[in-house]
């Protein structure tokens, strides 16, 4: 009788948190709609309707604005989006510290300095390795940085043997070496380079075209099934790691595979659009405040969060002060911040 | 019978030795024994050196198996060890917690199964009620007993209990004690439980373990251990041991002898 009565309170929950998902997944793709049919060549819905289903019946220009330039912008929002969330969860959970972020760990600090090491010595790169054009020099030479910081990472944590207190030191020690020699470029660098610097790190969706689109699906496809084959034992993580890893389960090796997780999509989504607010600490916490602690819903809802509030702030960064683009990264933390200081405030929750 | 021998068990932190050579008697299914000792005797590094070996050196045999040198996973499936720490407080609730326990573990419950054993063992232990609150709402108290859940879910061959009373009030001391003590003796398994409180291990326990600075002092019937003059040296404290009027023992603690540098030389170490 009464485990009936518990389960189906339970399962009641569960209903509940999967009917907020799908409002959650209906409001991606409502911005994701709005997001594509703003910009400032007024585009009619019809057109754009039309446009989607058979791009030639559009006039060249507007076949360039809807499928070169506004489609793969708005997609990539999402997609980013999914991608931080994901490994903002991963962080979160993994490392048990409701600060940790994949920026805590000094990957995207790291392709911050890749990018201005490219933007001040492009010469010298475009001199030396022929095979590297021009337009993906900034992405590649940030994500190579990335990767590095990464690498880093993981062996401190292979080799701590996972003790995630040193993760996280270790992460922000990256981090400020790598801002300090960022700084240290900005300081000897010519005030346009510092520009371009500047300009590269507030975050931008406009740098996107289809093949970044692509690239990141296909990395946040690939770990997704990983993350979510460890989805019980993050669950079994929030009971605190004495009680995991007494249960016998591994979580040293957990960590190491979800460090290298994180890393790689952080890693793949920086380089191309540049260090986008705190959209992986804000989209998961939200996530969380509303659906609780099962990582079955809460992993799915990290990454629409995030995803959401990435793609409300493109539409908004076109349409707040109009023929204006305002960068993206500076518009997620004034949409993420309010939210996420209001829930708190209405759930009266620790964090 | 299934039984479990534990034969010369050394582990040392650098250089300080913390389990010296230690040789615990046999244990036979339906055993329930206690593990006493002062603080830092190595009680608890006792039980998590069964559970991990890590550099520990040991020679272990379960039935007529010697499991020395089994895989950590193995090792978890024979043995489940309840931590000193409860679950941590976050807004996960109980039944979410034992659920993705279940599952995480790759238990062979169904899920009709598995609801009503988790149903079961949380009225087992009053907290049907907070089952969907999260833990970070629960006393300490309520959140131990989660851990205990946790543990009975897994119901593994051998119990570690870490000081599993500790946060409790009086009435869930010996409600735990003597549910655990039925349940060894139902399913046949064996427990191992470190314990300050002494009346308890007397009363809850077949045989006791007595342990002071990573060395094993005395084992046998509680009433073999537990003497005026153990209770002296080991735990410096003046006792007697009465009997009461329906024939049972309880030690009555009189005062502590004062002896200088008694926690000078050693505090609460934890294993990692």
């Amino acid at each position: 009788m009464k485990s009936t009565n518990l389960h189906d309170q339970y399962k009641f929950k569960s209903l509940q948190k999967v009917s907020f998902l799908i409002c959650l997944f209906t409001l991606c793709i409502v911005f994701l709609s709005l997001d594509i049919m703003t910009g400032p060549s007024n585009l009619s819905f019809l057109t754009i309707l039309n446009g989607l289903i058979s791009p030639e019946s559009l006039s060249t220009t507007d076949k360039i604005i809807l499928w070169d330039i506004r489609l793969p912008d708005a997609l990539i929002a999402i997609i980013i989006g999914c991608a931080l969330g994901l490994a903002g969860i991963e962080t979160q959970t993994g490392l048990n510290n409701p600060l940790a972020s994949p920026f805590t760990l000094g990957i995207s600090s790291a392709a911050v300095l890749g990018a201005s090491c490219a933007i001040v010595f492009a010469s010298v790169f475009t001199n030396n390795i022929p095979f590297l054009p021009a337009p993906i020099l900034v992405p590649a030479v940030s994500l190579v940085f990335a990767l590095i910081a990464s690498l880093l990472i993981i062996s401190c944590t292979a080799f701590q043997s996972g003790s995630k207190n040193t993760i996280i030191l270790f992460g922000v020690a990256i981090m400020f070496l790598c801002n300090a020699l960022t700084s240290l470029l900005q300081y000897v660098a010519s005030a346009e380079a510092v520009q371009q610097i500047v300009f590269w790190t507030i975050g931008n969706l406009t740098k996107a075209g289809w093949s970044e689109v692509i690239i990141v699906s296909i990395i946040f496809l690939i770990t997704l099934p990983f993350s979510l084959r460890n989805i019980w034992i993050m669950t079994l993580l929030r009971s605190g790691e004495n009680q995991a890893s007494s249960t016998g389960l591994n979580i040293e090796r957990y960590r190491l595979f979800m460090i290298l997780r994180v890393s790689v999509l952080t890693a793949f989504s920086v380089c191309f659009v540049g260090t986008i607010g705190f959209i992986g600490l804000v989209g998961p916490h939200i996530a969380r405040l509303i659906l609780g602690e099962d990582h079955r819903f809460l992993l799915p809802g990290a990454c629409l969060c995030s995803a959401v509030i990435l793609s409300f702030a493109s539409l908004l960064s076109k349409t707040l002060i109009p023929g204006i683009l305002i960068p993206v990264g500076i518009i997620t933390s004034f949409i993420g911040v309010p939210i996420l200081i209001a829930l708190i405030f209405m759930r009266g929750q620790r964090l | 019978m299934t039984s479990l021998k534990i034969t010369q068990l050394n582990l040392w932190y650098g250089k300080h030795h913390a389990l010296k050579n230690i040789t615990l008697p046999t244990l036979n299914q339906g055993d329930v024994i206690g593990l006493i000792g002062p603080n830092a005797a190595g009680k608890s590094t006792l039980l998590k050196s069964l559970l991990w070996p890590g550099n520990a050196e040991q020679i272990t045999t379960y039935g007529s198996n010697d499991i020395t040198h089994i895989s950590r996973k193995e090792r978890s499936q024979i043995f489940g060890l309840m931590t000193q720490s409860p679950p941590q407080a976050s807004s996960l609730t109980p039944y979410e917690l034992l659920w993705s326990l279940a599952r995480a573990l790759n238990l062979p419950l169904s899920n009709e199964v598995l609801q009503t054993t988790i149903a079961d063992q949380l009225e087992q232990f009053g907290l049907t009620e907070e089952a969907l609150k999260p833990l970070e709402s629960l006393s300490g108290g309520k959140r131990q007993l989660v851990g205990l859940t946790m543990l009975l879910l897994r119901s593994p061959d051998i119990y570690l209990l870490d000081e599993p009373t500790s946060a409790l009030d009086l009435h869930w001391r010996l409600t735990v004690l003597s549910e655990m003590r039925n349940i060894i003796k139902a399913k046949e398994k064996i427990a191992l439980i470190a314990l300050h409180d002494l009346n308890l291990a007397l009363r809850y326990c077949d045989k006791l373990i007595l342990l002071n600075n990573g060395e094993l002092i005395a084992s046998g019937k509680p009433l073999e251990v537990l003497t005026e003059e153990t209770l002296s040296e080991v735990y410096q404290v003046e006792a007697r041991i009465e009997t009461t009027s329906n024939n049972t023992q309880r030690i009555e603690i009189i005062a502590p002898i004062k002896k200088q540098n008694r926690f000078h030389s050693k505090g609460d170490r934890n294993v990692k």
